[in-house]
């Protein structure tokens, strides 16, 4: 039904896809994998007539016949959102934030066909019925529903006229772990009951692995590797899909065990907090309870995870440990002393975070000097320039990065190794204890594993414990010593990794590491 | 997303306001004529070789008298701007770093100023306190600072929101001092651009009170004051409203230009890409 051939894209002289052949079948899913600038999603805008502005396409793409490459925009504009669908990762800025979501579905509906408003209505609210939505009105509006919900909307919109492809660019992505194994359902649901074709654009082996047929390995805008799913992942014939799935699967090796006897670094003891209620004209509504009771203690060197999906009161709990925000009972304890607000400076150097995002954590003005050595304010003694120039590039050092550098600035750095540079000022107060905010989660497969490592190294030669807040089970599984599963503001799960992996005493962690796609597990259910 | 790229509007804008700039520098040192020397005789003359604007009606060289007038403008807005901005940004930087009362305080004071027509208030203050240049430059400054504080509150309160901020903030570094390293010089590109456009408003501003006579002095020049000397004699002399007229259109259309043509540069999507 589709069939790509020597696909090649040049943007301002620059190859970006190079000879690219693909052919897919009706009722066919298949998985594109790469990592970020592989030119996965080149190939999805490209299918769909929509490459950016300048670029020169040669090639095929052959779809029920035709050529795309020949057709005019309108040809191309008929087709889309009619013959071809297509489902983007970040559903809120994919769907219109002032139109209601009835709307929005039954506007595909009457741009291609000719439907009345009452009929294009009622298309809509069959499309949102089959994905799941049925007790959710056609007049909300986007801000009014969950990430969840608002992915299904999304997915309405590509499903409503039946295309007979259907273009998903890790549409699981911006989701928690639980909501991921929902929308990829309900995905492959739809692609089978209407005998359509799916292609699956995904960062994730395992993802793709548990849902696709056929698999294409991607890089640097070339096809390394396509197959049949269990064939390929079997094989692993080419070197690059292999270093993808050992990469996926890393689990760093560290020599240190922490000390199981020794006080904690990081304590945290019957933890409240609450948020303010919304304030109306007159009266304030009841405060509402994020944390209720929460006490958990790192010790020196040990790394533990905390996972949950979002709204758990993960990024709450973190903050009042960075004594960001005043707790409302309990208390938070670090190295031994009461850490409040309040707290005396210099009591900040033992605690240090690292930030999901390398971009919007390091200010784009600054050098990496400037930058690493911010924390160093924390100290008592202000540091001659050659000195804190000195202990800069020793961290940067341990951070495998070269000392040139600390005169450059974040935007010369790619995004691992602006993560570095992050870790390089988590480290250069020489704390005990390191949060990590999902800070491994923006990045490349290989790129996270390489940062794992790090990770794990320095954890080794330091001593430096680790607090890891994700929800990404496949992370904690790697490196955590001790696991903390939170719901609702509650710890409800806590013990050793291995154990807590192997036999989930509680149903929401059994839940979450269910929907978490796993490769090994994946290909099992295959053979 | 080549950055290297200038805009015509850019171009265009930056030229009229070199040529600006230099004119009223260049009449701080040295003016064609002297114009404290009256020449009565030769009242009202057309442009000639000698005097290529001519004369006005006390015979003076109008190409002086614009060359000064550019001086003029120049100080009273420039001033104006930074006596704006002087007060305005600690105080949108204020309002942003502590939010709750001073926010509120800062913002409704400002509204307040936005809800009188800024001209008229300002006439009605250099008739209190009296017409001259420095009154002027207080009268149109004082508008200004609304303008600077609602601009650098807003744009400072989403640089606010940013990790680094938080970052900075771990540190222990206090709200003024992270409102120095790290929010202002986030704030510079939409600031510049700003004060490009306060300064054209500045321009006319003065341009206005001096016609109404609330401006600058005699002997001092100023392109308003040219223009209401030049109405009375519209019908026998034209040429002598056209000279200051131009001078003032040519100047604010480069100064809007200009702020336009770096507004675009500055734009905060490119901004993210560098």
């Amino acid at each position: 039904m589709l069939e790509i051939r020597d696909l090649a894209l040049t943007l301002a002289d620059k190859p970006i896809l190079k000879g690219l052949s693909l052919s897919l079948d009706a009722g066919q899913v298949l998985g594109v994998v790469g990592e970020s600038g592989s030119g996965k999603s080149m190939t999805a805008l490209s299918i769909l007539g929509l490459p950016p502005r300048g670029a020169r396409i040669e090639g095929t793409i052959r779809f029920e016949g035709r050529d795309l490459l020949d057709l005019t925009d309108a040809e191309l504009a008929r087709l889309r959102g009619d013959r071809i669908g297509m489902v983007f990762q970040e559903p809120m800025t994919a769907l219109n934030p002032v139109m209601t979501i009835g709307a929005q579905v039954a506007e595909v509906v009457r741009v291609h066909r000719k439907a009345s408003r009452a009929e294009a209505k009622a298309a809509a609210r069959k499309a949102l019925d089959r994905v799941g939505l049925a007790d959710i009105p056609l007049t909300r509006y986007p801000h009014e529903l969950s990430g969840g919900q608002r992915q299904r909307v999304a997915i309405a919109i590509a499903v409503v006229l039946s295309p007979r492809l259907l273009i998903a660019d890790e549409p699981t992505t911006a989701l928690d772990v639980t909501t991921q194994a929902q929308i990829l359902d309900l995905l492959l649901r739809l692609v089978r009951e209407d005998g359509a074709a799916l292609i699956l654009i995904s960062h994730d082996l395992a993802l793709v692995a548990e849902a696709a047929d056929h698999v294409a390995v991607m890089k640097d805008g070339e096809i390394v590797e396509q197959g049949e799913t269990g064939a390929l992942f079997a094989a692993l014939a080419h070197p690059y899909t292999r270093a993808l799935a050992a990469d996926a699967a890393r689990a760093p090796v560290r020599t240190r065990r922490p000390d199981a006897d020794a006080a904690p670094v990081l304590e945290a003891r019957g933890v409240v907090r609450d948020y303010p209620g919304r304030r109306s004209f007159l009266k304030a509504a009841p405060p509402v309870r994020v944390l209720s009771g929460v006490s958990l203690a790192i010790r020196p060197g040990e790394i533990v995870g905390l996972v949950g999906e979002s709204g758990s009161g993960k990024s709450t709990l973190l903050r009042a440990l960075m004594a960001l925000d005043p707790v409302q009972g309990g208390e938070v304890r670090l190295a031994g002393a009461p850490f409040t607000p309040n707290a005396p400076r210099r009591s900040r150097r033992a605690i240090q975070l690292v930030f999901q995002d390398p971009n919007g954590s390091l200010d784009p003005r600054w050098t990496v000097e400037r930058l690493v050595a911010e924390p160093l304010h924390l100290l008592d003694d202000k540091l001659p320039s050659t000195e804190r120039r000195r202990r800069v590039e020793a961290v940067l050092a341990k951070v495998g990065l070269p000392a040139e550098a600390a005169d450059r600035y974040p935007h010369q750095f790619s995004g691992g190794q602006r993560q570095r540079i992050a870790i390089a000022r988590a480290l250069i107060a020489e704390p005990d204890v390191i949060a990590l905010d999902e800070a491994v989660s923006a990045l490349d497969v290989t790129v996270r594993a390489e940062v794992l490592d790090l990770l794990a190294r320095l954890s080794d030669a330091l001593g430096v414990a680790y607090l890891f807040v994700t929800h990404d089970m496949g992370v904690v599984r790697g490196l955590t010593d001790r696991v903390l599963v939170m719901k609702k503001g509650e710890i409800v799960e806590s013990g050793p990794t291995a154990e807590v992996f192997a036999d989930p005493k509680h149903p929401y962690t059994a839940q979450l590491i269910a929907a978490t796609p796993d490769l090994d597990r994946a290909l099992a259910a295959r053979r | 997303m080549s950055r290297a790229r200038l805009s015509p509007a850019l171009v265009v804008g930056a030229a009229i306001s070199v040529v600006f700039v230099a004119s009223a520098l260049l009449s701080l040192v040295w003016t064609p004529y002297d114009v404290a020397a009256f020449d009565i005789g030769h009242r009202l003359e057309g442009p000639t070789a000698a005097h290529w604007l001519g004369r006005d009606h006390f015979g003076r060289d109008v190409a002086s008298m614009i060359l000064l007038g550019a001086g003029n403008a120049l100080a009273v807005s420039l001033v104006a701007v930074l006596l704006g901005a002087g007060l305005g940004v600690p105080l949108g930087l204020l309002a942003a770093a502590r939010r709750g009362l001073i926010d509120e305080l800062v913002m409704r004071a400002s509204d307040v100023a936005f809800a009188f027509p800024a001209l008229i208030l300002a006439i009605l203050l250099t008739a209190v306190l009296g017409p001259g240049a420095i009154n002027a430059v207080v009268a149109i400054g004082i508008f200004n600072v609304p303008v600077f504080a609602r601009l650098t509150r807003g744009a400072a309160l989403s640089l606010w929101t940013r990790d680094y901020v938080l970052a900075a903030r771990m540190t222990g570094k206090g709200a003024a001092r992270i409102s120095l390293e790290h929010i202002l010089p986030g704030l510079a590109s939409v600031l510049i651009v700003q004060a490009t456009l306060q300064f054209s408003l500045g321009v006319i501003a003065e341009a206005g009170l001096s016609y109404v006579g609330l401006g600058a002095q005699p002997p001092a020049a100023s392109w308003g004051k040219m223009l209401a000397d030049a109405q009375t004699l519209v019908s026998v002399a034209p040429l002598q409203a056209i000279f200051p007229g131009l001078a003032i259109v040519v100047t604010v259309l480069g100064l809007n230009l200009l702020g336009d043509g770096l507004r675009d540069r500055f734009d905060p999507r490119l901004d993210e890409e560098r």
